[in-house]
Order: C-alpha cells, then sequence, then structure tokens
C-alpha cells in the first residue's frame, strides 16, 4: 500500500515536471482602453474568403434548419407554410421519434467509450514503439481510408446469413444468426461498424499526442517501479486528458450525426426501429417520407443535443494537471 | 494576425473567380451528353442489375445510331424521384423519367412537375397501342394522363416444388395447407415463406393478405383511409396475417430481410415460396426456375372474400413521364416515346428481359418461363387482388412500409392496427 501510494505521488510529481516544463510563452498585453488599431490590421484580408464561404455553407445551412424546422413541408415541389411548433409536437409525440433517440443514447453510451478506451490503450501500444510500429499506424488508419459504400459491403459480407462470421462460428455450432436482420442484434452490429471505422483513426491521432511525452519521465517512472498499466493510466491519460477530450468530441459528433449513412447501407434503419438513429431518422423523414418539416425539427433537437453532449464531454475530459 | 488586401491579392481572386466560373457552369448540365444542342436525357429507373436494364439500353443505342440523335441516360434506381425532384428545383431536370407510379410520383403531374400525356396519347397514336386498363390506371381523379404507361407487373407467388416434396408437401392453396407446409418445410430444415419484411416487397405481401377478407371496393376505402380499425374485414385480414406469422409461415427473422435477399434466398433454395413480382422472376436463374410453379397466395381457409389463391395484377410498373423541360423540345420527345412502343422495342424487352409490357402485343416470353407461367394464370386458377401503390396517400407511403416492418415482428393485432393508422396521421 505505501509502495503503491510512493510510485503514484512520484508519477503525480513527475507528470506535474512534465506540465510545468512545457512552458507556455506570455500573452501580450492588451491594447489600452479606447485605442483604436488601423481598420487595414482589423480588416480579415486573406480570411475573408474563408469566412464568406463559412457564412454562407455553415451558417446559413443551420438557419435553413432553424426555419425548416417551423414549416410545413410535405415535398420538396410543394409550396411551404408556417407550422409554428406543431413540428416539435409531432416529433415528441412520435414513438419512432424516441426509439431512435433510445437506439442513439444506446450507441453513444456503449460505443464511445469503447471506442476511446480501445483507441487509447492502442495509441499507448504504439508509442511504446514495438517491433513495426510505424507500420502498424498506417494499418491502424486504414479504416479512415475506407469509404462508407466500401465498408457496408465488407461488414455485409461478413454479417449476412451466409457470410464470414457464421462461417466461423459454424463448426462450433453457433451460426445461423441473422446479424443484421434479427432485433436484439442489429444495432449491436451497427455499433461494431463504427467501432471498426472509429478506433484505428481515434488511436492514429491520440498516439500523436502521445509521442509527445517526454521519455524521460516515463523512464523515471518505470525506474521507480510503475508497470505499463500505471504508466498509461497514470501518466500518459492526465498528459493527454484534453487531447483526448477533442477526440472524443469528434467521435461523439460522428456517431451522433454521421451514423445515418452505416444505417442507410445496412439496415435501413430496421428490423422495425431496431437500428433507426437520431440521424437517420433526419435522413429518411427528408429523404424518403418527404416531411421536411418534421425532419429539420429533429435535426433542431439533434443539434442541441449535439451541443450539450459536447458540453459534458469538455467537462469530464477537461486538462487535469 | 490580419493582413490588408493587396493588389496582388485581388488580381489572385478574380483569377481564381475566372478559373471556378467555367467548371462550375459546367456543372449545370444532368450529364455532359445531355448538354449537347438536340440531346435528350432520359432519367431511368431501368438500371443496374433490374430486368429489363441492359435491353433497354441497347434500345435506346440503336435509336441513337439510327437517328443519329443523343439520348442521354442518367440512371437511379428507388432513389430516382428525390433525384429528379431536386434536378426539378434546380430546373435541370431530365426531359423524360421512366419510374413507377407511387408515393411522392402520384404528385407530379399535380405539382407541374411534369405534364399530362392525355393529348399526346392521341397526337402521337399512341392510345391504341396501349392496353386501356393500363390508361385508367395511369389516369388522376381530374382525368390526366400523368404518363405513358410503359411497364406492368403481375405479382404471383412462386413455389420451389423440389422442397416441398422434399418436405412430403404439395403447393399450398390454403391457409391451412400453408402452416402444415411450413411446419413440414421447417422440420427439414428448410426455410417456408421468404419476403422482404423490412421493405415494400413485405409491405405488398401484408396487404395483399388483409385483401382476402376485403372486396375491392372496400380494399379501396381502407387504403385510402388507413382506418383498419373501421373495417371489420381489415381487422380480420390482420388477425390472418398474424396467425400465418405465428405460425412459423415467414422465414426466421423476416422483419430484417429486404426484396434483394428474399430473392437469394429463394433462388439459393434455402427457402421455398417467395411472392415476386414479373420482374422479379425473370431473374429466377434456369436451373431453378425448372423446379418452380408459380401460383397465388394461400386463400383464407376461413372466412375471407376470395376463391382462389391471390395474385397481384397491376399496369403500375415504369411510366414515361415528360418533365417541363421535356415539354420545351416535345419535337425531340415524340420520336423517341413512338420508338419505345415500336414493335421491335416491345418484343426485345418481352424476349429478351421478360417484363410485362402495357402496349397490347402478342408476342409472349419464352426465355423466362417463369413470367410466362405468370402471364397464362387464368381467373379459374387464381383470384387477382389490387396493388394498392394509387390508393395510399403520398405522405402514408413509406411510412406504412416501416409500419408492415413492424408487423413481421412479435407484436399484437393491436399494435400493428395502431402502426398503421399512425402513418396516416400526416395524410
Amino acid at each position: 500500500m505505501r509502495a503503491g501510494l510512493r510510485k503514484g505521488s512520484t508519477v503525480t510529481a513527475l507528470t506535474d515536471v512534465a506540465s510545468s516544463a512545457a512552458t507556455t510563452p506570455e500573452p501580450s498585453p492588451p491594447p489600452a482602453r479606447g485605442a483604436r488599431t488601423p481598420l487595414r490590421e482589423r480588416f480579415p484580408g486573406f480570411a475573408l474568403p474563408a469566412l464568406v464561404w463559412y457564412a454562407v455553407f455553415m451558417i446559413g445551412p443551420v438557419v435553413a434548419m432553424v426555419v425548416i424546422g417551423f414549416l410545413s413541408w410535405p415535398g420538396m415541389l410543394v409550396e411551404p407554410g408556417f407550422a409554428g411548433l406543431s413540428n416539435f409536437g409531432r416529433v415528441l409525440a412520435d414513438e419512432k421519434f424516441w426509439a431512435a433517440a433510445g437506439n442513439s443514447a444506446v450507441q453513444i453510451v456503449v460505443g464511445l467509450p469503447v471506442m476511446i478506451v480501445l483507441a487509447f490503450l492502442l495509441a499507448f501500444y504504439v508509442v511504446q514503439k514495438p517491433r513495426g510500429h510505424r507500420v502498424m499506424r498506417y494499418l491502424l488508419f486504414i479504416p479512415a481510408l475506407i469509404s462508407a459504400p466500401a465498408t457496408a459491403m465488407v461488414f455485409y459480407a461478413i454479417l449476412n446469413p451466409d457470410g464470414l462470421l457464421n462461417g466461423v462460428l459454424r463448426p462450433f455450432g453457433l451460426d445461423g444468426t441473422a446479424w443484421l436482420a434479427n432485433p436484439s442484434t442489429a444495432l449491436g452490429a451497427i455499433i461494431a461498424v463504427e467501432l471498426w471505422s472509429g478506433i484505428g483513426y481515434s488511436a492514429v491521432l491520440i498516439a500523436a499526442r502521445l509521442d509527445g511525452v517526454a521519455p524521460e519521465i516515463v523512464q523515471a517512472a518505470r525506474i521507480d517501479g510503475a508497470g505499463d498499466w500505471r504508466i498509461a493510466w497514470g501518466m500518459y491519460w492526465p498528459i493527454a486528458r484534453d487531447f483526448i477530450g477533442v477526440v472524443t468530441m469528434l467521435q461523439f459528433l460522428s456517431m451522433l450525426f454521421n451514423s445515418a449513412q452505416t444505417v442507410l447501407l445496412l439496415t435501413q434503419g430496421g428490423p422495425g426501429t431496431s437500428t433507426t438513429t437520431l440521424s437517420y431518422l433526419v435522413y429518411r423523414k427528408a429523404f424518403v417520407e418527404t416531411d421536411l418539416g418534421y425532419s429539420q425539427a429533429v435535426g433542431l433537437i439533434l443539434f442541441v443535443l449535439g451541443l450539450l453532449g459536447m458540453g459534458a464531454i469538455r467537462r469530464v475530459l477537461r486538462a487535469s494537471h | 494576425m490580419t493582413h490588408g488586401i493587396s493588389r496582388r491579392a485581388v488580381l489572385r481572386a478574380a483569377l481564381g473567380a475566372g478559373i471556378a466560373s467555367p467548371l462550375l457552369a459546367g456543372c449545370g448540365a444532368l450529364t455532359p451528353a445531355s448538354g449537347k444542342p438536340g440531346a435528350l436525357s432520359v432519367h431511368t429507373q431501368l438500371s443496374g442489375a433490374v430486368a429489363g436494364a441492359r435491353v433497354f439500353a441497347d434500345a435506346v443505342a440503336a435509336y441513337e445510331r439510327r437517328t443519329s440523335r443523343t439520348v442521354a441516360l442518367l440512371k437511379n434506381g428507388s432513389d430516382l424521384p428525390i433525384v429528379f425532384e431536386t434536378s426539378s428545383l434546380a430546373g435541370a431536370e431530365a426531359d423524360v423519367a421512366l419510374v413507377n407510379l407511387q408515393g411522392r410520383t402520384l404528385s407530379w403531374t399535380g405539382l407541374g412537375a411534369t405534364i399530362p400525356v392525355t393529348g399526346l396519347l392521341d397526337d402521337w397514336g399512341l392510345r391504341e397501342q396501349i392496353i386501356p386498363e393500363a390508361v385508367a390506371e395511369w389516369t388522376d381523379g381530374s382525368g390526366n394522363v400523368r404518363a405513358f404507361p410503359f411497364t406492368r407487373t403481375n405479382w404471383p407467388v412462386s413455389f420451389n416444388t423440389r422442397l416441398l416434396e422434399q418436405a412430403g408437401v404439395g403447393i399450398p392453396t390454403t391457409s391451412d395447407d400453408l402452416i402444415v407446409a411450413a411446419e413440414a418445410l421447417r422440420a427439414k430444415g428448410i426455410g417456408p415463406v421468404t419476403v422482404g419484411g423490412s421493405d415494400w416487397s413485405g409491405q405488398k405481401l401484408f396487404l395483399q393478405i388483409i385483401q382476402g377478407f376485403l372486396t375491392a371496393e372496400e380494399s379501396k376505402r381502407v387504403f385510402a383511409s388507413g382506418k383498419l380499425s373501421e373495417s371489420a374485414g381489415a381487422l380480420a385480414g390482420v388477425e390472418h396475417f398474424v396467425e400465418l406469422r405465428d405460425a412459423g409461415v415467414f422465414i426466421d427473422n423476416v422483419q430484417g430481410y429486404t426484396s434483394d435477399s428474399e430473392l437469394t434466398q429463394f433462388n439459393t433454395g434455402k427457402a421455398a415460396i417467395v411472392p415476386a413480382m414479373s420482374s422479379a422472376l425473370a431473374k429466377v436463374p434456369a436451373d431453378r426456375a425448372r423446379e418452380v410453379v408459380v401460383g397465388g397466395w394461400p386463400k383464407p381457409s376461413r372466412g375471407g372474400v376470395l376463391d382462389h389463391p391471390s395474385v397481384i395484377r397491376s399496369y403500375n410498373g415504369h411510366g414515361i413521364w415528360i418533365s417541363e423541360n421535356g415539354a420545351k423540345k416535345l419535337d425531340l420527345v415524340q420520336p423517341f416515346v413512338q420508338y419505345l412502343y415500336s414493335d421491335e422495342v416491345t418484343d426485345a424487352m418481352i424476349l429478351g428481359s421478360g417484363r410485362d409490357m402495357s402496349r397490347v402485343t402478342d408476342t409472349l416470353s419464352t426465355d423466362f418461363p417463369l413470367v410466362a407461367q405468370a402471364s397464362r394464370l387464368t381467373s379459374a386458377q387464381v383470384s387477382p387482388v389490387m396493388l394498392p401503390d394509387l390508393i395510399i396517400p403520398q405522405s402514408a407511403f413509406e411510412p406504412m412500409i416501416q409500419a408492415t416492418a413492424t408487423a413481421y415482428g412479435p407484436v399484437s393485432v393491436e399494435r400493428i392496427v395502431d402502426v398503421f393508422e399512425k402513418a396516416y396521421a400526416t395524410a
């Protein structure tokens, strides 16, 4: 126990040293009150095209989403009319929405922690520079280079009733499950596809941050008797915590907003509503059922959930040293 | 840190805009070929692995060679309506579209996205060439013919007799026979009825089974309003569906299968029975087709309104729609449409792809025996029921598919009725 405490305090001390060693430049003093910089310096200059682009193609769609969420618009060729809050009323009274919200919640609560923990452990392994670690970094990145339809094709071949997975399970008498067609396994299959796509990519990003940890600190911890597990979670995790928070946010947003493509390609939201996620519901209502007002009302709710989720992740994974 | 705008930056911006403009302008045409003067653009669902896609493409190529005119084909599957609508909003839709009449396309003529072809049928001499019932089915409530009916469909049920014999049963013609056959097939490790429970193919079978307890008039009323709970026949139909489902008539996990997977199951001999439309029958491999007999969906053993097993028959296949853009170049559209109704193209579609056509013809499919079998089914063998696609309101069409997908899962009659009626909520 005492030894454990001693090791723990050593590691904490070392991380403190590490953080203090990473000195930041002194911020420049703010301009004196009332002093005005010349217009030429305040004008965005070369940033202007990017700002215009951002305003038109980023802020514009958000505004459009808000507006459409309040319209009755049953089809793109139909003249829309003002609907007030009725779209939101319909959304909140619709059991399909609640089923989708539940599926998205499972996807995030189960999928995201698994993805980030596995990605961190993979990244930690890679930064120990085992034999072939450079090749491994490329291999980890491969899922990010495969398009969603190609990924879906691969997983369809694996998960269909006559697919690879059942082929592997057949000798053990465990085959026969239609992974994508069975309501009890379909959502799990979708989460598995997203884990496959996201773990390697996240691991490469996190490894880039872990590479920045000074090897002397790790060496000192090892001399003090810290094992891999303790170094990973007691040193690397706190040091990289804020960066892992950023990666978590990116994967959270990807899961929340981009799952529609995986769902569309593999299950179309079924069986029943077993794999209908909120982002797929937005797609389905807009492009299949042509209920644009409902779709964007869900889009707005999703937007707010995205903001809340990002805030929560930021709070949980903010820098702690 | 920011910078002011230098003269060089302005010059670069102008140069960039100069290069980008023609590139963006090039995106205006639907396809590169459709931008040529005198070209006709045709947006077709007859594409990919769909029966008739290759024959149709060959026919269009022959037309191009013969007339030295360009016909640019833009191909989509079930997503064609949305692609057409978005391009229509930009005023860049194809001149002609070949697409089914269901869901969102039901409103196209009324909204002015396509023109009625009522007058053109006579002006172009096509009225006598098209089966009158087909024209009637493509006519809306205002008397406008929405598009030229091109293909039609039979929707029989295919039975693999080898697998049924293996299970020691014959072709079921009543629901009791079907339940017995399903038990026997399962005992032999063979799937009974396969259907795409998650998509339109499952929806069609669900509606077909309900029609076992509905007269034609009652069917129209029920499918127009969605009020299953107000029709004793419809409720009996749903109860009958649940009875069949719970008796294990459908393959396991049917709720998650699609129209593609149902055919795969049938064509690979994993399931013995499939309800499939004639264009799908054309894709059954020859060795499998030899084992198959085409018939109808077994009629209810008790109650019901049918004399024989049921078959969906409809003239609602692909239609030839003329868009607003097409209306501006009817001189180019007319010869092309007339060519599509020529003996040459009709025979090629029937003989080369097994398609059922809405054109009056004596030609019968020879290389697609199941399609021929389906078209030879008489009223002494099967009772035709309707394809309700034209009656279901546009806004209820897709939600209903999700509702019927729910019905294939372990849910009660009350729950099925509830989700079905909710699908009509915005209608």
